[in-house]
């Protein structure tokens, strides 16, 4: 019995000793204040003011000597979000008509052991449902009504007053924090965190408001030219260098003074490009996701208008 | 005397958040553990923000940044908590026996 008592304390102090171990271990191996760069960093910081006029040595090197791996990555990146896309894109509306989920119904029942199965709903849901396509097109967000205290199914399509207040509140800030990150060259990383932090504004609205309210501004066509615009200013930022200084990546733009917003010049062309391609391509991805949602026919109208021949 | 009084407010948030982790531990249910992971953040995380605050100065490139996380990070995190408590309890998820006020359940039944 006492054994047993003990075990806990035991493994805890252990585990506890173990990471303070590895911490330890870590802190005394840092390197020292004088301690030799590496090769890279030493040619970063070297090559940072002078070439780029920038004080930010990752920027110089994200975005400057290694600009060909961020170009990749973004393409990989641009890539990702197509195939995201393109799996799961609502249903398309057809020019011709092609039966075949009547031709298919036969099989389906038989798979499916009767309608009934695959229709059941339970009457909230049901009714839910009937209510989200009814305000499909208009009309505000609509609040929380049920009580806390009640069992039903929440119908709301916005968070409380409390959510929506406090989202609202921090919104404005921290879209300008993220679009500071870039616009400033300073922040390592530039256009890719504040590309994330965008997409992090969105969602927060997403969150307060719901799917509806913010697909009405957020529109998905927008965000897929904004984002193909992206891509063409990397594309051709990058492939300026090759032509006119006979290296990609190469700086093709004027230098602005030093720790100024234009200081940098490809570096923060690029950044900002970055900036346009992460977030609306991380948003669309998220939105693809969010708007899956069921897709199936509806069999009674397909019935209505085209089994009558059959 | 500025650094001692940045230690000393760093101290403080650091006591809050040892009380913290504590009842996150201990506590016996959902929404006692939800409190006290938002002292912890409250009352943990934001004054060793304006520990940074108080000895690196407002306006400087520090005690700027440390300011705006203070102030997203005031305004959020109990907007979160009372989202996560609210869906908690609309899912029904039970309070320890032997809690003694259930507000809504009053308010229904009276």
């Amino acid at each position: 019995m006492a054994r047993a008592d003990l075990h806990r304390p035991k493994l805890g102090l252990l585990l506890v000793a173990a990471v303070a171990t590895c911490l330890g271990a870590a802190v005394f191996t840092l390197p020292r204040d004088g301690a030799p760069l590496p090769a890279v960093a030493r040619y970063a910081m070297e090559v940072a003011i002078p070439k780029w006029h920038t004080t930010e040595p990752v920027n110089e090197i994200v975005y400057g000597t290694r600009g060909f791996d961020t170009f990749g990555e973004t393409f990989l990146l641009l890539a990702a979000v197509v195939g995201v896309v393109v799996i799961s894109r609502s249903k398309e509306r057809r020019r011709t008509v092609l039966l075949e989920d009547v031709l298919a119904s036969e099989e389906q029942l038989g798979l499916r052991g009767g309608r009934a199965r695959g229709g059941q709903k339970s009457p909230e849901s049901a009714a839910a449902e009937q209510e989200e396509r009814a305000d499909d097109s208009a009309g505000p967000p609509r609040e929380p009504h049920s009580r806390v205290g009640s069992r039903e199914p929440e119908r709301a399509t916005a968070m409380t007053v409390v959510v929506r207040g406090g989202i609202r509140a921090v919104a404005p800030v921290l879209a300008v924090a993220g679009i500071y990150l870039a616009a400033w060259g300073y922040s390592p990383g530039g256009g890719f965190p504040a590309g994330a932090v965008l997409t992090g504004v969105v969602l927060l609205a997403y969150v307060a408001y719901g799917h509806r309210a913010v697909s009405r501004i957020v529109r998905r066509n927008t965000l897929e030219n904004l984002e193909m615009l992206g891509a063409a200013a990397i594309i051709g930022l990058e492939v300026a260098g090759l032509v006119l200084k006979g290296s990609f990546s190469a700086n093709v733009l004027p230098l602005g003074q030093v720790q100024t917003i234009r200081s940098g010049g490809l570096l923060q062309a690029f950044s900002a490009s970055e900036l346009i391609e992460v977030s609306t391509g991380l948003t669309l991805v998220i939105f693809a996701f969010l708007s899956m949602g069921s897709d199936w026919t509806e069999e009674e109208s397909h019935d209505d208008e085209h089994g009558r021949g059959r | 005397m500025r650094d001692a009084v940045a230690v000393a407010i760093a101290a403080v948030g650091l006591c809050f958040s040892l009380s913290g982790v504590v009842g996150i531990l201990r506590m016996p249910d959902l929404y006692t553990r939800v409190q006290c992971s938002t002292k912890n953040v409250t009352m943990g995380s934001i004054p060793v923000l304006i520990a940074i605050v108080v000895a690196k100065g407002p306006v400087s490139p520090y005690g700027s940044r440390a300011l705006l996380v203070a102030f997203l990070l005031f305004v959020l995190n109990p907007v979160a908590s009372h989202a996560l408590t609210r869906a908690a309890y609309k899912r029904g998820i039970e309070m320890a026996p032997g809690s003694v006020v259930d507000m809504p359940r009053e308010r229904r039944e009276g």
